[in-house]
């Protein structure tokens, strides 16, 4: 009863209190109607209300500092320096702005002077805010406003004199100008430009939002108090909380770190840019609806925005319902003139994409510049891919289409005409002239759509995983219209001959390694077949065309490639033999020399590969190997003679000793090989100096200086070999330089340091090469393991880390040697921690953790929990990761354990594995440890 | 000092309303603002007066890990961090008035702390015991006095603090103040 009259009576007094004093006592009368207590109990308490003035208002311990405070009390001073105060133009938490004119110029010039809203005396600070205060001056670009001057107040409040802009705040000039879409980003691109300017002088903004950057009347935005934030904040300890209470940042456009007190980067104004960014393009805040200031921070921290194509139709449809009555003249919030369907279309994906990427809670997940930002809306503004979105089959084959937009309309119809024509011409006793020559048209039309469709088409979508069924689709299509084609055009020479070259292409397509599976190879051999089978009905009925032989030659090398491909090495050699000599017939017909030549080299070099080079599946016929290089490299000549000046046919001629080089590796000739690296070297060096600016080029001399250290190494010119390795690693540590984001020069720089460990150790010098091994490892570890890429190929960390324990053995200290590789192991391990791993990967790990050397280094316990992963990964259908994890169980004391799974590992095997006595002896060792 | 993570327990406990817990926290709390009093006066003691706001917080981000920084424990920090100061203050000006009476003045731990003039020992005293009696049926509004009053919050930090809307945190005030003044001046009752 108590409690229920208390809450009435709160709730009349906030009713009446805040109504105009006549109007109080009617309210207060009706509201308590008989309830005289009531009344009483009210009327009192509105008395006291009265006389409440400043009653509670000061603290128990009075605040001193003006912090929370900014400023109020400040009086107006008439004159700053050199300027004379005009009037208050704003006030917010980092203080007070005024507008002033210097007027001991000639001309008046006028200025804004921001006033610090609390006096700070300290020398160091005054040290600091003079420093910055000059870098901020430094910063001169058409769209930052100009600090011009500073200094400190007699009162001592810093204060800063900027130039004044006269310009409405973005967002509000964005929907009173009712700029499109295209207008704003591009707006938004020049506001980008000019925050990188700044990021590029080594400040950040700190407080991006749209109160600080003003549209002049001629439409070019200058933003406001660049690093302002921190020259006038720079004197006050406030932890981020507590600055946000302060109200010396925005919450509203600060970033989850600025938030949470960490370090603030340039990363925090690529934040604040796209919730600026989504603001102008939804017209919304992506928080707008968390009014609290604390729950707006949780927001900031936890929550992810929704998307703004998602969020423009909701808040249309509220705006327009809630509009009628409130805001009946604005277009909404956003001021555009489109509608909010279409609007949200346009921003579905592609800008969806833009924002939420600039706006990810970890720094490290957003776009690294702002130029990389503005970057990925200039792609979007000219239809190309934009980084922001994950790559997709049905993003690229938008933007192929949007792009080509008039070529795959023209596609479909060409394509249906084309069947149409073909149809009606082989049905007709009597063809026209003219519908023969319209039937050629088209098909003309279908080749070059085809070729651009199944080309430039296929190389947006190659690189893709998981694409599989979409280019299934893209296939079949293809495949089908070929097979009507083929039907319907039977008599006409070059229309089968396109039709084979169509089949050929869609092979490629099938056995292209991004996507070879066992059945698209199998398709992939029938349309070789079919192809073949086209081309040799063509050269019967056509014996004298080279141009079908030639083609048909082509058919057996691809048909080649599958067999290799398959394993099938023996069929595969005698394919390439077959097109070889199709194309030798090509030569003697002496059609078109060089694509003859080119056939040729292409068929020596797998004849090469295929009959002995140890690198490839091979017939095991070395000397034969040798013949064909050779006759590889007599083209070679060839091709470089006809055209001397043509870089690429000495660059094909470096590959050739690079190839017979690596063929005679170990068959005991050092010299010889020794002898074709170095002019392998030679012509790659020429070619660099020739072409420095070719990365290609570049790379192979890398190669062949390492190659040639190796086989110097051997021979025993060591001081040559050393400058060698050291040549190859300067070049591979500037790729790695100019493309942070490539792998393979990491992978190359390791691949050298263990070549030139190598040779050390082969030299008895463990010490030195096991530091070039742990500097391999350790690159892995760091630089590939932090690259965005899904799959790796951990083997070359293994094996530097299996030879750095080799050589870390034999080393002088081999303990600080174990030291280092178990620290390596670590690394590693926090390095995959929540990253998505291949059971294979995980399982090498582990066994390397294993089995490594010196056995101090081993992290059995680690071993275990990465091999159980593996395990559950392969749902325990793995013999080789059940292996491991049994040794790991073995090596972790649990001997029962490591007895059943590795009885598990052994049952999996296939009968006739090589594996099954390794594995047996190993669970012999596990069996009788448990009986001790 | 205490653990960070025995904070956070305790803090997530006061969430499921354990009582042991809240007193637990609250004696950690009185005891480490007063030592950060203590110790902020005396580094400053030429330069500065006090300000619980700012010894609220030092006791915040020292107590309170960073990576444990949910809203529900941040508010059920600072609603007993405003109960503790509270506490701090009434006790410093019972002892305050007691060593005015000729107690014993030498006792006294933080004297030297010139936390707020003399003359307002008798208010603040007055004020601790009508809010005791507000808070029986308005809980809600007397610790938005208590956050306002005794540790000088602004009223957008209260709203944070007790995820209240501005507004609401105003007419709270409002209500408080008018009822508390009541209470005061003496010239009415208890109201309910």
């Amino acid at each position: 009863m108590e409690a229920e009259f208390a809450r009435h009576l709160r709730q009349i007094f906030e009713q009446v209190v805040e109504l105009p004093e006549q109007e109080q006592e009617p309210r207060l009368q009706e509201l308590c109607g008989q309830d005289e207590e009531m009344y009483r109990q009210v009327k009192t308490l509105l008395q006291a209300y009265k006389q409440t003035s400043d009653f509670l208002e000061t603290p128990a311990i009075p605040p001193q500092s003006p912090i929370r405070e900014p400023a109020t009390e400040l009086t107006i001073p008439e004159r700053l320096g050199a300027y004379r105060i005009i009037k208050k133009i704003g006030q917010g938490g980092m203080g007070v702005v005024f507008l002033a004119v210097r007027d001991d110029e000639q001309f008046n010039r006028r200025v804004a002077i921001k006033i610090a809203p609390q006096a700070v005396a300290d020398a160091s600070w005054r040290e600091r805010f003079d420093t910055e205060r000059r870098i901020l001056a430094s910063l001169e670009h058409p769209n930052i406003a100009r600090l011009y001057d500073g200094g400190v107040s007699e009162d001592g409040l810093p204060y800063l004199v900027m130039e004044y802009v006269d310009g409405l705040p973005v967002d509000l000039w964005c929907r009173r100008q009712g700029l499109s879409l295209h207008q704003r980003l591009a707006l938004f691109i020049k506001i980008c430009s000019a925050v990188e300017y700044a990021h590029q002088h080594l400040v950040v903004h700190r407080d991006i939002k749209p109160g600080n950057i003003l549209i002049t009347p001629e439409g070019e935005p200058k933003l406001l108090d660049f690093g302002v934030a921190r020259v006038l904040g720079a004197g006050t300890v406030t932890p981020g909380t507590v600055a946000m209470r302060s109200g010396l940042l925005t919450p509203e456009y600060a970033s989850p770190e600025q938030i949470n007190n960490e370090p603030v980067t340039t990363a925090s104004d690529v934040y604040s840019l796209g919730i600026l960014l989504y603001k102008l393009l939804t017209g919304r805040h992506p928080y707008q609806q968390h009014s609290t200031p604390d729950k707006l921070m949780q927001a900031i921290r936890e929550k992810k925005p929704d998307k703004p194509s998602v969020i423009v139709l909701t808040s249309e449809d509220q705006t327009r319902s809630a509009g009628r009555t409130t805001r009946p003249a604005e277009q909404g919030t956003t001021g555009f003139s489109t509608q909010p369907g279409r609007l949200g279309r346009m921003l579905k994906g592609d800008l969806d994409s833009i924002v939420l990427k600039a706006v990810r809670k970890e720094p490290r997940q957003r776009y690294e510049t702002v130029s990389a930002l503005a970057e990925d809306i200039r792609l979007f503004l000219a239809h190309r891919p934009v980084k922001a979105q994950p790559d997709t089959f049905f993003y690229r084959a938008k933007k192929y289409i949007r792009r080509n937009r008039s070529i795959v309309a023209a596609l479909s119809v060409a394509v249906l005409s084309l069947l149409g024509g073909l149809i009606v011409a082989s049905r007709s006793a009597h063809i026209a002239e003219q519908q023969r020559a319209k039937t050629q048209h088209h098909f003309e039309s279908l080749r070059t759509l085809a070729s651009s469709f199944l080309f430039d088409f296929y190389d947006e979508i190659a690189r893709l995983p998981g694409a599989t069924r979409a280019r299934e689709l893209v296939i079949t299509t293809a495949l089908q219209y070929l097979q009507l084609l083929s039907e319907e055009a039977s008599d006409d020479p070059s229309i089968m001959y396109d039709v084979a070259i169509a089949y050929e292409r869609i092979g490629g397509i099938q056995s292209h390694r991004y996507y070879a599976s066992k059945g698209n190879i199998e398709a992939a051999l029938d349309s070789y077949r079919n192809m073949q089978r086209i081309l040799r009905t063509l050269r019967s009925t056509h014996p004298d065309d080279a141009k079908f032989i030639y083609a048909l030659g082509w058919s057996h090398q691809d048909i080649a490639d599958v067999y290799a491909q398959q394993g099938k090495t023996r069929e595969s050699y005698d394919q390439y033999l077959e097109g070889m000599k199709l194309f030798l017939l090509c030569d003697s017909l002496k059609w078109n020399p060089q694509k003859t030549d080119y056939a040729l080299l292409v068929a020596y070099q797998r004849l090469g590969d295929t009959a002995g080079n140890p690198r490839f599946n091979n017939l095991g016929d070395r000397e034969k190997s040798m013949e064909w290089y050779q006759k590889m490299l007599a083209i070679m000549y060839k091709r470089q003679n006809a055209a001397p000046e043509n870089p690429d046919a000495a660059h094909t001629i470096s590959i050739g000793m690079e190839k017979l080089a690596d063929l005679q590796l170990d068959s005991g000739d050092t010299e010889t090989v020794a002898k074709l690296y170095g002019r392998a070297l030679t012509i790659r060096d020429s070619l660099t100096q020739a072409y420095p600016d070719n990365a290609w080029y570049k790379r192979d001399l890398a190669i062949a200086q390492a190659k040639t250290a190796m086989a110097q190494a051997r021979l025993g010119l060591l001081q040559q070999a050393e400058e060698n390795f050291l040549r190859a690693r300067a070049i591979h540590e500037q790729r790695i330089q100019n493309d942070k984001t490539s792998s393979s020069a990491v992978f190359d720089l390791i691949s050298v340091l263990t070549m030139q460990g190598d040779t050390h150790l082969n030299d008895g010098k463990p010490d030195k090469a096991f530091t070039l091994y742990a500097q391999a490892a350790r690159l892995f570890t760091s630089e590939i393991l932090t690259k965005q890429t899904t799959r790796i190929d951990f083997s070359p960390l293994i094996r530097s880390l299996s030879k750095a324990g080799q050589a870390g053995i034999s080393s002088a200290d081999s303990s600080s040697a174990a030291e280092t590789i178990s620290d390596i192991f670590t690394q590693l391990r926090h390095r995959i921690a929540g990253r998505e791993m291949s059971p294979a990967a995980l399982n090498e790990i582990a066994w390397a953790m294993l089995t490594c050397r010196p056995s101090s280094a081993r992290h059995p316990r680690h071993a275990l929990a990465l091999s159980l992963q593996a395990a559950e990964k392969s749902n325990w259908q793995d013999a080789n990761i059940l292996d491991t994890v049994a040794l790991a169980w073995f090596e972790n004391d649990n001997v029962a354990q490591a007895v059943r799974v590795q009885q598990d590992a052994i049952a999996l095997l296939p009968q006739d594995s090589q594996m099954k006595e390794e594995f047996s002896t190993r669970l012999e060792r596990y069996r009788s440890a448990l009986r001790r | 000092m205490h653990d960070q993570k025995e904070i956070t327990v305790l803090l997530k406990k006061m969430g499921e309303r354990d009582e042991q817990a809240v007193n637990k926290l609250f004696r950690i709390l009185y005891e480490e603002l007063r030592a950060i009093a203590g110790r902020r006066m005396q580094q400053e003691r030429k330069s500065h007066t006090l300000q619980a706001t700012e010894i609220v917080h030092e006791a915040f981000i020292k107590l309170i890990s960073q990576d444990d920084l949910s809203v529900m424990n941040r508010s059920h920090f600072f609603s007993i961090a405003a109960s503790a100061m509270r506490q701090i203050l009434v006790d410093y000006a019972r002892r305050r008035q007691a060593g005015k009476r000729g107690g014993n003045w030498q006792k006294i731990e933080f004297d030297a702390i010139p936390l707020y003039d003399v003359q307002r020992d008798g208010e603040l005293l007055a004020i601790d015991e009508a809010l005791q009696r507000f808070s029986q049926h308005y809980e809600r509004q007397s610790k938005v006095v208590e956050l306002r009053y005794f540790i000088g919050f602004t009223n957008e930090e209260i709203a944070a603090c007790l995820d209240l809307s501005l507004s609401t945190v105003k007419r709270d005030f409002a209500f408080a103040k008018a009822w508390l003044q009541r209470e005061l001046s003496g010239d009415e009752q208890n109201g309910s």
